[in-house]
């Protein structure tokens, strides 16, 4: 355990030291920052000459608190991935494995240290940001949103997700080639996700299979599915859902215990893969 | 090596030699316990290389498995490693005694660092079982005791070298309150004492290789596998190293010195393994391969016709205007230059002198491609 929680610093150390971790916070910071300001001007927007309605203002917020928390998460996943991919394929390729695989430490210790760092990274920079996104929207516009805890626990069940899915490919491939990798397999299963989406919006159950399928294959883009839904009130949803569907903010299902089931087994499967895999490299 | 790769224990008892054992260079062998690898020497007292002699057959016997001995700090028998169609490690056995400091020679390729990886858990074999310090090779445990400094290496270079030594002391594992005194005293062993706050990427190689020795040493290990340590130091950082081996030596650290820098094995080390193509060619004390003496010869002209008629002498190699007439004895120099000057040779200069090791491995490597006499 101590080992773990050796490999655990580290990875949290060389976020910081590397300047990876204030490159978070920075970009956080900005966004944060627009989106009080944006929030808090969202109630005195006119709409042809008329102020918005509460439920149209709400509306907006939801749309807008989605699109925005896409954008941290997208900013949390490329981040997360440069972090990821490197941590492991780049001690192998640099050398610094070397020295410390020759310590008395199993290899599951480190693989484990690193993807606990992560994971307190990942989830600290979701909590965060997340958090105050949903502060933002509420302080600016008054719109509660219906589940904070599920929606920042998803999208940090999400980040995750992509960061092991990183570290699984950082066994496999070069550190470069690994943070492409999982970034692209990210937008992938988001754009997937979407032709899923007009599958069910043009009732073809072929193209929405493509969206089943993605979010078997890889979760972000279902777990995001999660968020959208913790995010929109149900008045929103019952109100706004014929002229919504299809809306890639919009998710008017929420996510059901079989699908959390199933992610956690994709994830618990993928941190597997990896201890197998790296348990076998040699350098 | 990754974990659960092998894990018994050898038991293995001496099997009869084959014929294909690697040369040993002096009688009575330096590694204590049952002499499992029969000593075989020629009659000029040169290790007869019985692995390299025609065996007779097509196919040479396997090299023979050895036994391991509880005392042993390294016990290897029978190692074997291919990367794909590459063989790096054919069947290799050895052993070293505990306190024993060996140099490891042969050229590029020969599976040098493959064989130090393999000690200390980096790559796994694919076949052969080895001990160290009577841990089996692969267990966390079996690390614990040992200090490496491998040959291409880096430190995180976002960490100071006091971060990296405090992090190598905690991995040890070495006592919190212990760390301080040891960083403090491994920093000056290698010459960092005034670095302690400086950060890895700021160092130059050189000193990034005294960290890596600093960090080998953390903790008193009793088995020091270095790779390469002198590959980017000074003249002072190389007589730095030979001090710290010296050391080691003293205190009964057994040390494997990987090392194309055969000067330094030769004022270091008590014995010598050559590996090439994967297979230990010779081992044995460096005293038996430096303890000859021989023969330089210049000549005014061409050295190479001259060779036959020193044959009665031994082996006699020419490289342009030189002769070298190995393990003569020096009462018989007269009759070298006396048959040389009747076989119509202009004699310059003849320097008795001793084979040096570089000398006595290229001989060996020469031997072994099919080149030499």
């Amino acid at each position: 355990m101590t080992n773990i929680l050796i490999f655990a610093r580290l990875t949290v150390l060389e976020a910081s030291r590397r300047k990876v971790l204030w490159a978070l916070v920075g970009l956080a910071a900005l966004i944060i920052g627009l989106s009080f300001w944006g929030f808090a001007r969202l109630p005195d927007v006119h709409a042809f000459g008329t102020q918005l309605s509460a439920a149209n203002s709400h509306l907006t917020t939801a749309q807008l608190l989605g699109v925005v928390l896409f954008a941290l998460s997208f900013v949390g996943a490329l981040g997360m991935s440069f972090v990821a991919a490197p941590t492991l394929a780049g001690e192998l390729e640099s050398g610094v494995a070397l020295s410390l695989l020759a310590r008395p430490v199993r290899r599951s210790e480190v693989l484990l240290g690193k993807w606990l760092g992560l994971v307190g990274l990942a989830v600290a920079y979701v909590v965060l940001v997340g958090g105050a996104e949903i502060a933002a929207a509420e302080t600016g516009t008054g719109y509660q949103v219906p589940g904070p805890v599920t929606a920042v626990a998803l999208l940090a069940a999400q980040t995750v997700s992509l960061l092991s899915l990183a570290l699984l490919l950082s066994t496999l491939l070069s550190p470069m080639a690994a943070s492409v990798v999982s970034v692209g397999l990210f937008g992938t299963a988001w754009v997937a996700g979407l032709v899923g989406d007009i599958g069910q919006t043009l009732n073809d159950p072929s193209v929405a299979e493509v969206g089943t399928v993605d979010h078997l294959l890889l979760p972000t883009d279902g777990l995001w599915n999660g968020v959208m839904n913790a995010l929109d009130q149900t008045s929103l949803v019952s109100s706004f859902s014929d002229r919504l569907v299809g809306n890639p903010f919009f998710q008017p299902n929420g996510l059901t215990f079989a699908y959390l089931l199933w992610s956690a087994a994709w994830l618990v499967a993928v941190v597997v893969a990896t201890h197998f895999r790296f348990s076998r490299v040699e350098l | 090596m990754p974990e659960g790769a092998r894990g018994t224990a050898p038991a293995t008892g001496h099997e009869p030699a084959t014929g294909h054992e690697p040369a040993s260079l002096l009688a009575g062998g330096p590694a204590p316990g049952p002499p499992a690898v029969p000593k075989t020497f020629a009659a000029d007292g040169q290790g007869a290389i019985g692995g390299l002699e025609p065996s007779g057959g097509a196919c040479p016997p396997a090299p023979k498995a050895i036994s391991a001995t509880a005392r042993d700090a390294i016990w290897c028998s029978r190692l074997s490693k291919s990367y794909g169609q590459r063989a790096a490690l054919r069947a290799v056995s050895l052993r070293i005694a505990p306190g024993e400091v060996v140099g490891l020679l042969g050229p590029n390729g020969a599976g040098k660092t493959t064989l130090v990886k393999m000690l200390v858990g980096l790559v796994r074999p694919d076949s052969g079982e080895a001990l160290v310090l009577g841990d089996t090779l692969g267990r966390p445990e079996a690390r614990r005791e040992i200090g490496y400094l491998p040959e291409l290496f880096r430190y995180q270079p976002w960490l100071n070298v006091a971060e990296v030594l405090e992090l190598h002391a905690s991995l040890r594992p070495i006592a919190r309150a212990d760390r301080p005194s040891e960083i403090r005293r491994v920093l000056a062993l290698a010459g960092l004492a005034d670095r302690a706050p400086d950060r890895v990427g700021s160092l130059s190689k050189g000193l990034q290789q005294r960290l890596g020795l600093a960090v080998a040493l953390l903790g008193h290990p009793r088995l020091l596998l270095l790779d390469e340590p002198t590959s980017a130091l000074d003249p002072t950082g190389r007589a730095d190293v030979r001090s710290l081996i010296d050391q080691c030596r003293t205190e009964g650290t057994t040390v494997l010195l990987n090392s194309h820098m055969l000067s330094e094995v030769e004022r270091s080390c008590d014995r010598v393994i050559v590996l090439d193509r994967g297979e230990v060619l010779a081992d044995g004390p460096l005293g038996a391969w430096l303890d000859h003496d021989m023969l330089r010869v210049r000549l005014d002209g061409d050295a190479a016709p001259f060779v036959p008629s020193l044959a009665r002498f031994g082996e006699v190699s020419a490289h342009a205007r030189e002769l070298t007439v190995p393990s003569l004895a020096m009462s018989l120099v007269p009759d070298v230059v006396a048959t040389l000057v009747h076989a119509g040779a202009r004699v310059l200069s003849v320097e008795p002198g001793q084979v040096s090791l570089e000398e006595k491995l290229l001989q060996l490597l020469a031997r072994s491609h099919g080149e030499g006499p």
